[in-house]
């Protein structure tokens, strides 16, 4: 192989941590949105708030020397934890001011709620499960398309 | 529900770009000292890996499975785990392309099993990259080496054309290549006529030229077996030979005769010419060689000459002690006329070995010589080893994991005659230096 191509490869490989993790970044961040939206079937967290906030995963990607790495958060982190594990029975209490409202109610209340407790839907696992199948074989096309 | 659960660290890490640069940077350097130098590469240890890489699959696989029966998942075990079959994922991930799978199986366990993927995907970023080191440098050190053998092909297939018209040369080519067969022969009380009886026509068999010797038992079996293979061998090339022949009558007799003739003699002129100046040239220059030697072993005669002379306070110790002299003054004429116009030695190499003879130091300047008159071959050993020890890798596990990442290539640089191996040496080490003797000479 010329010398000059082997320089070119060497190049191209350099770069291709920040590439292939952006592009595993984006892809994770999809599988979440797809995972949100089969869980609570329009991708928003009911019973949290007015609307219910919506449940994405954002990326923050840091590059140092030859290692890229892509921190990935489900935010909000509250309502993915709860999807992922469940919530215990508790007790809702109104904030000063306030009613209390949600599924199942008839009408807005007062008065404390008791929640019954939810059990967990996995659902950041199974993005964990996804990404662990298509991340390492994002990154070793990329790879390959270098290589080849 | 702890908020670290929500999260997923992907780690690229990228270990192979700083190799492929150092091997394209020495490249370079040994390019640079002499466009004639002449890089081979010997893939053969890591090709001898990837022929069993099923069963490594397989080991891998296997490894990953045990784990996944014990009990204990915790991070020594993935440690160990990783020390044991790191080398196997590495290859697979380089070359086979499934270090995804490879590692995704990792993943699948070490997340069920309480390991955070941070640290399992910190451990198996460099497993990857060291498969795409290895699987690169063997992929396109082998597709170098197919280069030049292609080269080389074409090189002898253009000679070849260059040659065509010249049936004495093939065909006295032809009769070297049974050189060996006519020693045997002969060892084996067979006669050269017989021999080229048999292999030439139908009128012998094989009995009846065995019958013909001397020898028995292994080594006639032996010649037996050699003489048939040559026979079909000869009827071969014999066949081409007709060819070429009836090819060039054709054009002679296109060309009309005479003119056909004689630019077909021309030709055939040249050829022996150029033939013979080519031997010639071989011959003086290993002649020169000889000449320089024996004027080394002249000066240290006529040195002992002298000392012994002027020792024992003999009257022609001037006369010795100028014989001495003369004999170094021929010396470092045969040296000089020998690097220029032979050799062709750096001048600068020429004007080092000029100076020892000048300070005496004559044995010293003959090996000098002797290391610039041969050929050089230096083996360097690369090998692609683990980098720092990742973030999350248990600070008591030991690093790099036991057993891993053994693969190496090893390449071969040939420098043609009158350069230094020093010069390579010193780049080699150089670089090993810089690279933490992740290089090292053989």
């Amino acid at each position: 192989v010329a010398r000059h191509r082997l320089h070119e490869l060497a190049d191209e490989l350099a770069e291709l941590p920040a590439r292939a993790t952006a592009r595993a970044a984006d892809r994770v961040a999809e599988l979440a949105a797809d995972e949100a939206r089969r869980a609570t079937g329009d991708g928003r967290m009911s019973g949290m708030g007015r609307r219910g906030p919506q449940l994405r995963a954002v990326a923050a990607i840091r590059t140092r020397g030859r290692s890229t790495t892509a921190e990935i958060r489900g935010v909000p982190a509250g309502a993915w934890a709860i999807l992922q594990s469940g919530a215990v029975a508790h007790v809702i209490v109104a904030r000063r001011g306030r009613v209390l409202s949600g599924p199942g109610m008839r009408h807005p209340v007062r008065a404390p709620v008791r929640h019954p407790g939810a059990r967990g839907k996995r659902t950041w696992g199974r993005v964990l499960a996804q990404a662990r199948a298509e991340v390492p074989e994002l990154v070793a096309d990329d790879v390959a398309d270098i290589v080849r | 529900v702890a908020r670290e659960e929500i999260r997923i660290d992907i780690t690229t890490e990228d270990d192979a770009s700083r190799v492929l640069e150092d091997v394209a940077e020495q490249a370079d350097r040994v390019d640079a000292a002499d466009p004639n130098v002449e890089v081979t590469a010997d893939t053969s240890s890591a090709q001898a890996d990837l022929t069993d890489l099923g069963a490594k699959a397989d080991r891998a696989a296997a490894d990953v499975a045990k784990v996944g029966d014990s009990s204990d998942q915790s991070r020594s075990v993935l440690a160990n785990l990783v020390g044991n079959s790191a080398q196997d994922l590495g290859e697979l991930g380089g070359v086979a392309g499934t270090a995804g799978v490879a590692i995704g199986q990792l993943a699948e366990y070490a997340t069920d099993g309480n390991i955070s993927l941070r640290g399992l995907v910190a451990t198996a970023g460099p497993m990857l990259a060291i498969g795409v080191a290895v699987s690169f440098i063997t992929k396109h050190m082998a597709e170098a080496k197919q280069e030049a053998e292609e080269l080389k092909k074409l090189n002898a297939e253009l000679a070849e054309s260059l040659r065509a018209g010249d049936v004495e040369a093939a065909a006295e080519k032809m009769a070297d290549g049974y050189g060996d067969l006519i020693d045997q022969a002969e060892a084996a009380g067979v006669s050269v006529q017989d021999l080229t009886r048999f292999l030439t026509t139908q009128d012998m068999t094989l009995q009846e030229l065995l019958a013909t010797g001397t020898a028995t038992g292994d080594e006639m079996v032996a010649l037996a077996l050699n003489v048939t293979q040559a026979k079909d061998s000869f009827a071969d090339q014999s066949g081409a030979l007709a060819t070429n022949v009836a090819r060039q009558q054709e054009i002679q007799e296109a060309l009309g005769g005479t003119a056909g003739a004689a630019s077909d003699g021309a030709a055939a002129t040249r050829d022996l010419t150029a033939a013979y100046d080519e031997l010639t040239g071989r011959l003086s220059d290993d002649a020169a060689y000889l000449d320089v030697q024996d004027s080394f072993d002249d000066v240290e005669q006529a040195a002992r000459e002298a000392f012994a002379a002027a020792a024992a306070g003999e009257g022609d110790a001037e006369q010795a002690a100028r014989d001495h002299q003369r004999a170094v003054i021929d010396l470092k004429q045969q040296v000089a006329d020998y690097s220029a116009t032979v050799a062709e030695i750096p001048p600068q190499q020429a004007t080092e070995i000029l100076a020892m003879i000048d300070r005496g130091q004559f044995a010293a300047a003959e090996a000098a010589l002797a290391q610039l008159e041969r050929n050089r071959v230096a083996h360097l050993r690369l090998e692609v080893a683990y980098p720092n020890r990742p973030v999350g890798y248990p600070p008591n596990a030991p690093w790099p994991p036991t057993g891993a990442a053994a693969s190496s290539t090893v390449v071969n640089v040939t420098m043609p005659r009158g350069m230094r191996g020093r010069d390579v040496a010193a780049a080699l080490e150089g670089y090993s230096r810089r690279n933490g003797g992740r290089l090292a000479r053989r």
